[in-house]
């Protein structure tokens, strides 16, 4: 057997194999009581796939009959015909900057300098990706079926209807999957041409590449306002789907445009097979190995590797030296911090901060005792969490850290500060926009930067509490091997700030009552040194 | 010559399994002694209770009179550890790290030019705004050993140092250990490595089963 479709047969059975392992079924297993078995595994994983699609089918039928919609399935069309766009632009954005064609670093080593056929390595990495593209637009397909012949039923379900569920989902599923392969396999076309290698006639081409993937993509955005350009984008697409989804069809009508789905397909199949004869598969792979290992990990639910590699990809390869102001000690730990958090800045985390920001928000601007302390719970878990954030990546680099000259207690100030100070500007913006009377608002403006050091200062506990070492030193990737906030760190931090931010939300919502503010600055207080000693001990005294 | 370290029934546990039985150790200003046992003697754990990152059992360990946990700061400006696989901040060039921990150690003064004559002088200067993550593990090693040069020392503990290091920049290596020595620092070597053993050591240590003998 050819050695492509040999890798491509493997890794397919490979995955397989996991997938069905997940759902709990073994296909390594060749008994004859496991071959029983998966009759019963097929008919009891066929039972529960048509449950939920029937029911994912009936609640988006109740949504479109609040609708009133003219025509369910023009609707089904269009969303049909806005997915594949969307999805397709997307693809080929991606296809423009990096190899479509992902490969590991075993492939680099093992296949990506052998002499095999481009093009059956462009097929099969291409078949392979797709298995896994597709899905979503098979759900999504059956999921709109399901809807259609739901909004035909007038008095509910029953058994005699489970065949026009299947055969108008298999209609569906026959027109939206070739449909959306013939784009993938246009979008890797794109792709292969990018990585030809020695492609003199055209070189000039490949730059102009991404910008006009761009300019297209501003002319589907622009589209959507101009009916004439719209009408074009819609026939091209609309004519096929429409045997999909439209109710009344001639069964020739349904051909010719079943033919046209498939003129599509093998349009887009020829383009990739003749694009990708002279892809340059070591520039493939040096592309994409990173991206191989981040799919790899996400495969493997190692969530936390794939950040860290993902990280590392954003990250680049060079800096130039940060001209961020520097002061000897101490005061190094933060300008370390700030280049950490400048250059590692994304959306993701700003979600986190906007996060605390509502619940301080809530936590101000609610009058009802009970879910004040609710949100305030809620706002010192994800404190604790997102303050913590820089520690647990500094105790993956144990050795330094704990070489330097400094107090513990300085360190952890220093650890926790920057994230700290992001959290008390959050919370005293939150109290601003809830616009408290000013003595109020002045003591609530004190015991928050007490609360968050008391919620930082808990989580921090946790962890350190429950870090190792020897674990720490381990040769693995460090930040694994770093203690996350438990439950224990969660209840701790709870009971710390439960009484000084109850005291707090009880004067909020009474504002006669001002002596339980001002009682809490002084307990928080002596909460918060209590943390800090406990934390600094549990640094000091890790084993 | 001074004791620099000295080390007074210094044992560790791992729950009941002890990994180091009490030992008393000391390490002498202008001497290189090396610390040699089968993998699993708990050469690893020596070396992280002396240098301060793991908190032994039982045991006191004074760098020049100053205790390692009662006065961390100041046993810790006066010693400098490597861990046999270094790691750094990922966000962080060569450089930025260099100046980090100089200037962490309060020897911000000449930086620049100490760090430019180093990192050269183990060919890294090239190599200096890359993020270290992106090194292999020999230039890995190197950065690790700069970091504990880039700043004055009376201490210096090595673990496995030049397991991954090629011959030139050993023989670099042993040169550079041989001229710290005669400047009067402490050294403590962890090494499977014959040659380094037989080049540089004044004095061996042998551990086997967590028991401390010397050679």
């Amino acid at each position: 057997m050819d050695p492509v479709w040999t890798l491509f047969s493997r890794r397919t059975f490979a995955q397989l194999a996991y997938w069905l392992s997940v759902l709990g079924y073994n296909l390594r297993d060749r008994t004859r009581t496991n071959r029983f078995y998966f009759v019963y595994f097929c008919i009891f994983w066929l039972i529960w796939i048509t449950a939920v699609f029937a029911l994912l089918g009936a609640s988006s039928a109740n949504f479109v009959r609040s609708l009133q919609v003219a025509s369910p399935s023009a609707l089904a069309v269009l969303i049909g015909v806005f997915s594949i766009v969307v999805w397709s632009w997307i693809q080929l954005w991606q296809a423009t900057g990096r190899s479509p064609f992902v490969f590991s670093e075993e492939d680099a080593y093992l296949l990506c300098q052998t002499p095999v056929s481009r093009r059956k390595v462009g097929l099969a990495w291409f078949l392979q990706s797709w298995i896994g593209n597709a899905l979503p637009f098979a759900a999504g397909a059956i999921v709109i079926s399901f809807t259609l012949v739901e909004l035909t039923l007038q008095h509910g379900v029953d058994y005699a209807h489970l065949i026009s569920y299947l055969s108008t989902s298999l209609r569906a599923l026959a027109i939206v999957l070739p449909l959306q392969m013939a784009f993938q396999a246009f979008s890797w076309g794109i792709g292969a041409l990018r990585l030809r290698r020695s492609w003199r006639s055209g070189a000039w081409l490949l730059g102009w590449l991404r910008p006009a993937v761009f300019v297209l993509g501003l002319i589907l955005l622009v589209g959507i306002f101009l009916p004439g350009l719209r009408a074009v984008i819609m026939t091209l697409l609309s004519f096929p789907l429409e045997a999909a989804f439209a109710g009344s069809m001639t069964p020739v009508g349904w051909l010719i445009r079943a033919a046209l789905d498939l003129a599509y397909l093998g349009a887009g199949l020829l383009f990739l097979i003749l694009c990708s004869d002279k892809i340059h598969m070591g520039r493939a792979a040096q592309e994409t190995q990173l991206h191989a290992a981040v799919q790899l990990a996400r495969g493997s639910w190692n969530f936390s590797l794939a950040d860290i590699l993902e990280h590392r990809q954003r990250l680049g390869t060079t800096h130039a030296p940060s001209r961020l102001p520097a002061r000897p000690g101490v005061w190094m730990l933060i300008w370390k911090d700030a280049i950490q958090s400048l250059r590692s800045l994304r959306a993701g985390q700003a979600l986190g901060w906007i996060f605390v920001f509502g619940l301080g928000l809530e936590i101000f601007l609610l009058s009802n005792f009970p879910v004040q302390m609710v949100m305030g719970a809620l706002w010192t878990i994800a404190l604790g969490g997102l303050t913590t954030e820089r520690l647990r990546t500094d105790l993956a680099r144990w050795w330094l850290l704990r070489s330097l000259p400094l107090r513990a207690n300085d360190l952890l100030i220093a650890e926790l500060g920057l994230s700290c100070g992001l959290g008390v500007l959050l919370g005293w913006l939150a109290l601003a926009v809830s616009g408290k009377p000013p003595l109020l608002g002045a003591f609530a403006a004190v015991l928050v930067p007490i609360l968050v050091a008391i919620s930082a200062l808990a989580a921090a506990h946790d962890i350190l509490s429950h870090s190792k070492t020897r674990n720490l030193m381990s040769p693995s990737i460090a930040e694994e091997n770093v203690a996350r906030q438990n439950i224990e760190g969660v209840i701790r931090a709870l009971l710390s700030g439960a009484v000084p931010m109850g005291m707090m939300c009880w004067s909020l919502t009474h504002p006669a009552q001002i002596g339980w503010a001002l009682a809490a600055v002084p307990l928080a207080l002596m909460i918060m040194i209590f943390n800090l000693r406990t934390v600094g001990l549990a640094y000091r005294w890790m084993e | 010559m001074p004791q620099i370290l000295q080390a007074t029934g210094l044992s560790h546990s791992y729950g009941a399994f002890q990994a180091l039985a009490p030992a008393d150790l000391t390490l002498t200003a202008g001497e290189i002694s090396v610390l040699e046992g089968p993998n699993g003697s708990g050469k690893s754990t020596l070396m992280l209770c002396l240098a301060g990152l793991m908190r032994p059992t039982e045991g006191t360990v004074r760098i020049e009179g100053y205790d390692l946990y009662a006065d961390e700061p100041e046993a810790k400006r006066r010693l400098a550890f490597m861990p046999d696989v270094p790691r750094f901040y990922a966000e962080m060039t060569a450089w930025e790290h260099l100046r980090f921990l100089a200037l962490a150690h309060d020897a911000g003064e000449g930086f620049e030019s100490r760090a430019e004559q180093l990192l050269k002088e183990f060919g890294l200067w090239e190599a200096r705004n890359l993020l270290p993550h992106l090194y292999s593990r020999g230039m890995s090693l190197k950065l690790g050993l700069l970091f504990a040069l880039i700043r004055p020392f009376k201490v210096l503990l090595l673990d496995e140092p030049t397991s991954a290091l090629d011959a030139a920049t050993s023989r670099m290596f042993v040169a550079r250990l041989a001229a710290l020595r005669g400047q009067g620092a402490a050294i403590l070597l962890s090494t499977h490595d014959p040659d380094l053993k037989s080049g540089l050591a004044d004095r061996v240590f042998f551990l086997e089963h967590g028991r401390l003998s010397v050679a």
